[in-house]
């Protein structure tokens, strides 16, 4: 495919780091989480700045934080994972250029699943998304716990229709996403089948889950 | 040079609205009806470019394509243009912020946002006849001239790719496109083509009473919106739209306000564009847009609804008692959505109300069993301790 041949070596020669991650084996991806990739992925660590022509310049601005990772197949902005691990009170999910730290969305450990789905739909809002849909909330596993899943649609600046799916959970008073999104013409649904084994695949430390606020 | 369609119309904002100071005074002529100037022009440049613009618009997945909603915008349009209406052309674009922009060439974009705040259609019909004026006096090209005699030529300025960076500049904002003069100009070709067409000429100042008390809401004071961003002082502007309302006070005119073949208009599209509201994350002045709403439809479960959901997002001081008023009287009114039900089981369940929540979570089931998110409510009664 030619958008991947060119992508790559664009995105790999702007992120920070930019390595691979094999299927089959599980990867730590933050606050006690691993996941099976089970497909080989490239891996994008840390900060990154936005990439020119990619359109990704609104899109996401991971702050420096050893929790937060990307990972990508074909090419940031084409298909994303996003993992948001050990999100504590007071944190946004990422900031945005041009959005102030005091406008961000933060979070709230007594925010009930409703809540955390606005606030990663909010954030995303914040960073470009236009015409974003969110829906099909419904309680899920994450790991051994209990987890949420909502699918998500939107559109970007450069008006690329994207489809995503998310999956989150609130344990011990912080919060872990997992998060991904892609174009929707090929890429979603090349992919989709992918991410829900590696949702499935989730592990976490034997600890329980917060509840939501009663 | 190719823009995304935001920072398009984001240089609209700058390009068409803008406020800056140059020696541009007084009113110019308005362009022939039909007018295409000479493609190797400055002006046929700028106008090269926006059509470039326009097919992109033309092809985003943002356009709003419903043909009631396009032709009832249309005709507004037209009928505030009269003999230009063939030149002008209408996208409304789903996009939540409050804006509207006429590019050189014509093309007329008009943001969901905007039609989501506007009150009635005399509202609406002031800022499309701002937008038009501007077109009209070809403010886009006095300001490039402008720019091109203060600031030097960017270099081939008659190809796309020259009008192209200062496009690029303009929507950075490293170039004010716009003057007070001009802007002061387009408001009042605006007030005076509504008030002939019989619209209410006190409609012009109530839309900017309303666009700048929701501005006084952002609580962010180093973000302000598109609109305002590129727009003269709004005391000054309302107290001029003010003026001109009184001096025309006592004479007899229609006073057509519009608000009904107007909420009929965008009814159908209101929920969806309140939604899409949140996503900007600016709760507190999604908060005072629907109270303005409101006062023009108190009985509105809808916008009580709405309101309802603004309060539980902000979640400030006082909100979750807010946000329960709100649902309580979304509940009360006759177009009650059966999600009030739902928000409502939320604060509840937050202000450890368990046996509101349970009763409210049990009737939003039952009002709506196909809940895309039926599980999560079913989740929540679980955890309260209830059945389904």
């Amino acid at each position: 495919m030619k958008i991947r041949i060119l992508l790559l070596p664009v995105v790999c020669g702007v992120l920070a780091a930019c390595q691979s991650v094999q299927g089959e084996r599980a990867t730590y991806v933050g606050d006690g989480i691993t996941v099976d990739p089970q497909i080989e992925w490239t891996h994008a660590i840390g900060p990154r700045e936005s990439i020119p022509g990619l359109g990704l310049d609104r899109l996401l601005f991971l702050t420096a934080r050893d929790t937060t990772s990307v990972w990508t197949i074909d090419g940031l902005g084409l298909d994303e994972l996003l993992f948001f691990t050990g999100v504590t009170a007071g944190d946004p999910l990422f900031r945005s250029p041009g959005v102030d730290k005091k406008d961000v969305i933060a979070y709230n450990a007594t925010m009930l699943p409703d809540d955390v789905m606005e606030m990663i739909a909010g954030t995303l809002g914040k960073a470009g998304s236009q015409q974003l849909r969110t829906s099909m909330l419904r309680p899920v596993r994450f790991g051994t716990v209990t987890g949420f899943r909502f699918d998500l649609a939107y559109t970007t600046q450069d008006g690329l229709e994207m489809k995503g799916m998310a999956l989150f959970a609130q344990r011990q008073k912080k919060l872990d996403v997992i998060l991904f999104f892609a174009a929707s013409e090929h890429y979603f649904g090349q992919y989709s089948s992918t991410v829900e084994k590696i949702f499935s695949s989730v592990q976490v430390p034997d600890l329980p889950a917060a509840k939501p606020a009663a | 040079m190719r823009f995304g369609l935001s920072a398009r119309i984001a240089f609209t904002a700058a390009v068409l609205l803008c406020c800056g100071k140059s020696g541009y005074a007084g009113a110019s002529e308005n362009l022939a009806p039909g007018y295409r100037p000479a493609p190797d022009t400055e002006e046929g440049g700028l106008w090269a470019q926006t059509d470039h613009e326009e097919a992109e618009v033309k092809a985003s997945p943002t356009l709003v394509t419903d043909e009631a909603l396009n032709t009832y915008v249309r005709k507004i349009v037209c009928e505030l243009a009269g003999e230009y209406c063939a030149s002008l052309r209408v996208y409304i674009v789903d996009e939540p912020s409050s804006n509207a922009m006429t590019a050189p060439n014509g093309m007329v974009i008009v943001w969901t946002g905007l039609l989501l705040r506007c009150q009635n259609e005399a509202e609406l019909a002031f800022v499309l006849g701002h937008e038009i004026t501007h077109y009209l006096k070809r403010h886009s090209l006095l300001n490039l001239q402008k720019e091109i005699r203060t600031k030097g030529s960017f270099g081939g300025l008659t190809d796309a790719a020259g009008i192209g960076r200062w496009l690029e500049a303009v929507a950075a904002g490293r170039i004010a496109s716009y003057s007070r003069d001009q802007e002061r100009e387009a408001d009042a070709g605006g007030f005076d083509l509504v008030v002939d067409k019989g619209y209410d000429p006190r409609q012009a100042a109530f839309f900017m009473a309303n666009t700048d008390d929701e501005e006084q809401a952002n609580t962010n004071r180093t973000k302000i919106s598109a609109y305002r961003s590129t727009h003269p002082d709004m005391k000054e502007r309302l107290t001029d739209l003010t003026k001109r309302a009184d001096a025309i006070e006592a004479q007899p005119h229609a006073r057509i306000a519009g608000d009904e073949p107007y909420r009929a208009a965008i009814g159908p599209h209101r929920a969806a564009w309140l939604e899409e509201e949140f996503n900007r994350g600016d709760y507190a002045q999604s908060v005072a847009m629907i109270k303005q709403l409101l006062k023009g439809e108190p009985q509105s479960g809808e916008l009580q609804y709405y309101l309802g959901e603004a309060y539980r997002r902000r979640n400030a001081d006082g909100d979750l008692r807010n946000a329960m008023t709100a649902y309580q009287a979304a509940i009360a009114a006759t177009d009650a959505p059966s999600a009030a039900h739902r928000g409502l089981g939320l604060v509840s369940l937050k202000a450890n109300q368990k046996i509101v929540a349970r009763d409210e979570f049990q009737k939003y089931l039952a009002l709506a069993p196909m809940a895309s998110d039926r599980n999560t409510v079913e989740y929540y009664l679980a955890t309260m301790g209830g059945s389904p």
